[in-house]
């Protein structure tokens, strides 16, 4: 299909590279240089896309990231990117897009009898409509309303792209790379700052590359080409193309997201599609330009309505006709200059309306309507005639035909991201626009952005603005003016001009919202007279363009139903982002399988290979069982690993459990100040259970330390807890006894570690060590000492026991892990020793009344878990005056207990509440709770552990398991919790 | 109870185990493999080196006036103690500041034990120090696109006049504590982490370093 509105010249477009895309399955061609916007255009495509709640014609408004109607679903397959600005979309060679909202196709949309419906869904309609019952505002409203008012489809596949997320310094960030925001750059640069200039245009530019004018005699994108030069040899610059800031934070910091990729089919390897950067800046300057806005009249969204300067950028820019037949309507000298570029593009201005009485008095050529405007487009899904009148007549007196209407109602400064922090723009009438005071924190606003709207204003204000960031930075400027001419068409004078007062059809205020002014003045008529409830409650300035078209007529407009003025009635503050950003480049390198880091043990690897299933503690992967060969379930898997530990001996890898190294004279006092037991009497070559406080007297974590030297120990903690613990111990020492001379430091890392359980542990261990006698007497329960193993292997033995059985802890420098693992499998291969998971080591606890995770929650006390007799009365300790609160000492606190089903087999569950038989299921009638579970293939039964209220006074009653989880209730009987070998006769064997 | 475990076991040691025949591994040996990766433009972007066989200590301050670093050694390993935030290194040892009165000391090709044991000799009395030669794993990174490729992960300035040769603080990469130093402008960067997170370390960093290219040699 040939080009039709395209001219066989000028433009910076590529005419030798032909591209060829499709819309709507349709095949088109356009050129290198081209948005999919402007080769739509070049093509005579209007019709673009379906609004959102009315399901009206949209077409192409704009020529920037501003765009509220050309929304189009981009790329095929997983790729698939709904809502995107087909105005900003860089044409490349075999692109895919669709329209979307619409069914069956864009010409005939079934959904558009919305408009006939228009009467009722006016403000406010979801709300006072999908009311009653409540039973239907999840599962029948809400579904409807979404499939009635979505835009766009995901792709719901897997992103088959990757994306990065990234950090940068600089000592300027310049926002925006038009005339400002180029002069600011070249000014700081030359002066040797550190500088970051970022544009979201393909190319840096700005308006310089869509108007004509002159920049020291060269055309403007030649000026662009000549600094960006410049730029580029100055290694203190960074140059952002595709690259939106889109937020301001606190201290100096934005949020940019560079499109690396987005302009090809797909990223090029080891290329991500996005990075999200993080740039740090000293001083920023916005200079984001301005915005144009519409004139508020009946229809003025059918496709061909545009904007005057999005008109001249896709004359001049992209060589493209926005219509053969045009009416170029406006309220100040952006008129002479968007009817002379028109006409050099080739376009008929068939008629030219002014709101002002008087025009600049420049002749145009041609029918020119004074004091009037275009009331209302005609035409159904693309404009065929303007109907025009006098400004405040009422009535149309003039129809005339046309394929577009261009339309400026003036500029207003893009001041988003400075408002991101919660400045408050106040009105200025001389400019008809809201400002910001100029110096905003580190940021400075310059340019149109600040309403200089002239192009050598802009370079001059770019100039002024980054001299005085130079000045704060301590960097001496130099005065050198960056450009000394400019040469461009008349603009300004501009009269405030809003909105066509009993416009016929629909006036829209917010496009992509569907905001009519109806619904404003209804807002208003309802009571909802302040900027931000209209806003929230008619939807205008919410839609993913941030209403940056709308705003300020919308404003005028509550104002006027307000009978207040624009400056009272304000306008909405935004919020980061300033145009949408993907979740893709939010995660960055975190996605799937590298969401979060993982830790694993030095031995992960023979887990792996031996059959392992792992579990997630915290960041580290722990082994849960070992399912061997003809197993189903992780329940055979564990009541066998448990039954080989009892029974024989078992190795399971424990080194994620928490290491601390603690050394120093005070090293004794400090334990004793941490654990509520005694510590200095603990003898060198011993290890002691210990147990540690909140301050506020709840039980923090437990775990053994052992005494290596005189003045060295050696701490382990609960994996969960091996952090906060480190963290707790920095703060007691370094807040409440600096005086103490003791040294900390985690060894966590550092040892890899392994328990060998059961009776023939000590069999298996006696091959494995050097020289070392085993024995009980010579090595009893509680020992700890450095030794080494296989003729020489640096190691430490500890004979502690969380199973209950005759137990060791072997610690080996971890790049030996595995080789230490493996020989002592070697060495119990005759006892056929068995590698055990998390879940046998939780049902082996279990049995044997051993606290863990679940049970040191937060909520217990030490005598909570029956080991209130540790506390030493002898000494002070953290946690000490608050554990003896009376809520922390009541006789009917839930205790620690064991719980056995009275039905054999029956299975028991952590989580499920015990009540009185026969008790109603609420909360005054609760007796408490289990903790944990598990199957006890040693007592051939499922146990729980649990806390019953004066549990401890209560052994043999029976009590209701009420699970509301898994909608089950069974009996339990209340036994002590240490169901195995309570006497701990297998421990000191 | 399995069969063999009843009989009684084969009298004595294990055999096929002795130590003076195992090597220690390294965590790196299967996240990196020597070659040449990613995108290649003029040369590669970066240099990756996993250091196999490192010593390394952790040494604190005693504190007998209870103000930590009050009587801080003057000297460790015969280098002058550096103070927060820097490294100060020789041939074959590099001390680095890892808050105050703390330091990590790193060596490479000592024999198991040799560096702490040197260290505690040194030291007594003044410093407790304690072995971290296989929980810290290290690599180097060196080359012209490594500032770009660690930006990835920190918000560090890695601009030569903040972040030069001979700065050394402990810092997190990619959400991964590491303790990081500037070695030399070329630039070369050392990176300490802990042993657990070397793969989700080693993912990262490959694909961080994939766009500029990167080799990866043996140290």
């Amino acid at each position: 299909m040939p080009q039709l509105y395209r001219n066989s010249s000028g433009g910076q477009i590529d005419r030798a590279d032909l591209l060829r895309f499709s819309f709507d399955g349709k095949k088109y061609t356009g050129y290198t240089g081209d948005t999919l916007a402007s080769a739509l255009l070049a093509n005579g495509v209007r019709l673009v896309g379906r609004s959102f709640k009315y399901h009206r014609p949209r077409g192409i408004l704009t020529a920037g990231v501003e765009e509220p109607n050309a929304l189009v679903e981009m790329r095929p397959g997983p790729r698939r990117e709904p809502n995107t600005r087909a105005t900003v979309v860089e044409l490349y060679d075999g692109l895919e897009a669709k329209s979307q909202n619409r069914w069956p196709s864009l010409k005939f949309d079934v959904m558009s009898v919305n408009q006939m419906l228009a009467p009722f869904l006016t403000a406010g309609f979801y709300y006072k409509t999908f009311m009653w019952p409540p039973s239907f505002w999840e599962p029948v409203y809400e579904s409807i309303i979404r499939r009635a008012a979505g835009l766009g489809r995901v792709s719901e596949a897997a992103d088959p792209d990757h994306y990065e997320k990234s950090n940068a310094h600089c000592d300027l960030l310049v926002i925006g790379a038009g005339p400002t925001g180029l002069a600011a750059a070249l000014t700081a640069a030359r002066a040797g700052a550190r500088v970051i200039i970022a544009d979201e245009g393909a190319k840096l530019g700005g308006a310089l590359l869509s108007e004509r004018l002159a920049v020291d005699d060269m055309a403007g994108d030649a000026w662009v080409r000549s600094a960006i030069e410049e730029l580029e040899s100055m290694p203190h610059v960074r140059m952002f193309a595709r690259t939106t800031v889109f937020g301001r934070y606190d201290a100096g910091t934005y949020g940019l997201v560079e499109r690396v990729a987005d302009h090809l089919p797909e990223p090029p390897p080891n290329t991500p599609r996005q990075t999200l950067w993080r740039v740090f800046a000293k001083r920023s300057i916005l200079a984001s330009g301005a915005i144009e806005r519409p004139i508020v009249f009946g229809d003025n969204d059918r496709p061909g309505v545009m904007l005057a300067g999005a008109a001249r950028t896709y004359a001049n820019r992209y060589a493209v006709q926005p219509g053969k037949k045009v009416v170029v309507c406006g309220n100040s000298d952006d008129i002479a200059r968007t009817v002379a570029d028109l006409g050099a593009a080739g376009c008929q201005v068939v008629a030219v309306v002014d709101t002002r009485p008087q025009s600049n008095g420049v002749d145009l050529g041609r029918p020119i309507y004074r004091n009037s405007v275009v009331r209302r487009a005609l035409g159904g899904q693309y404009v065929q005639a303007a109907e025009i009148g006098e400004v405040d007549s009422g009535i149309s007196t003039e129809k005339v035909d046309c394929d577009a209407i261009v339309v400026t109602g003036g500029w207003s400064p893009n001041i988003n991201v400075a408002t991101h922090l919660g400045a408050r723009p106040s009105y200025d009438p001389d400019i008809v626009g809201f400002t910001l005071p100029e110096h905003q924190g580190e940021m400075t606003v310059a340019g149109s952005a600040m309403g200089d709207f002239g192009t050598m204003d802009c370079f001059s204000a770019g100039e002024r603005a980054a001299n005085a960031c130079l000045g704060a930075l301590g960097i001496a400027p130099r005065n050198a003016p960056v450009v000394n001419d400019v040469d461009e068409a008349p603009f300004g004078n501009m009269q405030a001009f809003f909105y066509v007062r009993n416009a016929k059809g629909k006036s829209f205020v917010d496009f992509q919202n569907d905001v009519i002014a109806k619904d404003l003045r209804q807002a208003v008529q309802e009571g909802y007279d302040s900027a931000e409830h209209a806003k929230r409650y008619t939807t205008f300035g919410m839609a993913t363009d941030q209403g940056k078209t709308g705003s300020l007529n919308g404003a005028a407009i509550l104002a006027d139903a307000m009978g207040r003025t624009i400056g009272e009635v304000g306008v909405t503050t935004a919020r980061p982002p300033y145009t949408p950003v993907s979740l893709g480049a939010w995660s960055g390198h975190a996605a799937g399988a590298e969401f979060m880091p993982t830790r694993r043990t030095p031995m992960h690897g023979w887990h792996e290979a031996n059959g392992a299933e792992f579990v997630e503690a915290g960041l580290w992967y722990r082994p849960a069982y070992y399912l061997r060969k003809g197993e189903q379930t992780w329940l055979e898997a564990s009541d066998r690993e448990v039954e080989a530990t009892r029974s024989s001996v078992g190795i399971s890898d424990v080194s994620t459990l928490g290491k601390i190294d603690i050394q120093g004279p005070d090293a004794g006092r400090f334990l004793n100040k941490l654990y509520i037991n005694g510590w200095t009497k603990l003898a060198v070559g011993k290890a002691r259970y210990g147990l540690m406080l909140r301050e506020d007297g709840m039980v923090m974590d437990d775990g053994t330390t052992s005494r290596l030297g005189e003045e060295h120990y050696l701490m382990t903690t609960t994996t969960a807890n091996a952090a906060g613990v480190m963290a707790h111990i920095e703060y007691c020492h370094q807040v409440i006894w600096p005086e103490f001379d003791v040294q900390y430091v985690s060894v966590t890392e550092q040892w890899a570690q392994m328990a060998i359980a059961g009776p023939r542990a000590r069999d298996v261990l006696t091959r494995v060590v050097d020289d070392v006698d085993l024995s009980n007497e010579a090595f009893p329960f509680m020992a700890a000492r450095d030794l080494t193993i296989l003729g020489g292997m640096p190691a430490r033995l500890f004979r502690i026991s969380f199973s209950g059985e005759l137990a060791y802890e072997l610690a080996v420098p971890a790049d030996y892990g595995t080789a230490a693992w493996k020989a002592v499998m070697a060495a119990g291969a005759p006892y056929g020793i068995t590698p055990y998971g998390l879940e046998a080591l939780g049902a082996m606890r279990i049995e044997k009344g051993h606290a863990a995770g679940q049970e040191l929650d937060g909520r217990t006390t030490a005598d909570d878990l029956g080991l209130g007799g540790m506390m030493s009365k002898a000494k002070d300790f953290v946690g000490k005056p608050l554990s003896q609160r009376p809520g922390l000492v009541a006789e009917d606190r839930p205790k620690l207990v064991g719980l056995r089903p009275t039905t054999p087999g029956e299975r028991v569950s952590a989580g499920a509440h015990l009540l009185p038989k026969g008790a109603e299921p609420v909360i005054a009638n609760d007796q408490g709770w289990i903790s944990s579970a598990a199957h006890s293939p040693t007592l051939d039964s499922w146990i729980g552990l649990g806390f019953v209220k004066n549990g401890r006074n209560r052994m043999g009653e029976r009590l209701i398991a009420k699970d509301f989880v898994r909608e089950r209730e069974y009996e339990v009987e209340i036994v002590s919790p240490h169901m195995v070998d309570p006497k701990g006769e297998k421990l000191h064997a | 109870m399995p069969e063999a475990a009843a009989a009684s076991p084969t009298a004595g040691r294990i055999s096929g185990y002795a130590f003076s025949d195992l090597a220690r591994t390294s965590v790196w040996d299967p996240l990196f493999e020597p070659g040449t990766y990613g995108n290649r433009g003029a040369g590669a972007g970066a240099t990756i080196k996993p250091i196999r066989g490192l010593s390394a200590a952790s040494v604190i301050a005693r504190n007998p006036s209870g103000s930590a670093g009050s009587r801080a050694p003057r000297q460790i390993g015969g280098l002058e103690t550096p103070d927060v935030g820097r490294l100060i290194a020789s041939d074959d040892l590099r001390v680095a500041a890892d808050g105050p009165g703390r330091w990590r000391v790193t060596s490479h090709d000592r024999p198991e034990g040799a560096l702490v044991r040197e260290l505690r000799n040194a030291l007594a009395g003044e410093a407790s120090v304690t072995d971290q030669s296989h929980g810290w794993s290290m690599l180097e990174i060196s080359g012209p696109a490594v500032p770009d490729i660690l930006a990835k992960g920190s918000s560090i300035d890695f601009h030569m006049d903040v972040f030069g040769p001979g700065t050394a603080m402990p810092t997190s990469i990619h959400h991964m504590a590491v303790h990081l130093s500037c070695l030399d402008d070329r630039p070369g960067y050392a990176i300490q982490l802990f042993r657990s997170m070397a793969g989700s370390f080693a993912t990262w960093l490959k694909d961080a370093s994939a766009n500029f290219g990167y080799d990866v040699v043996q140290d």
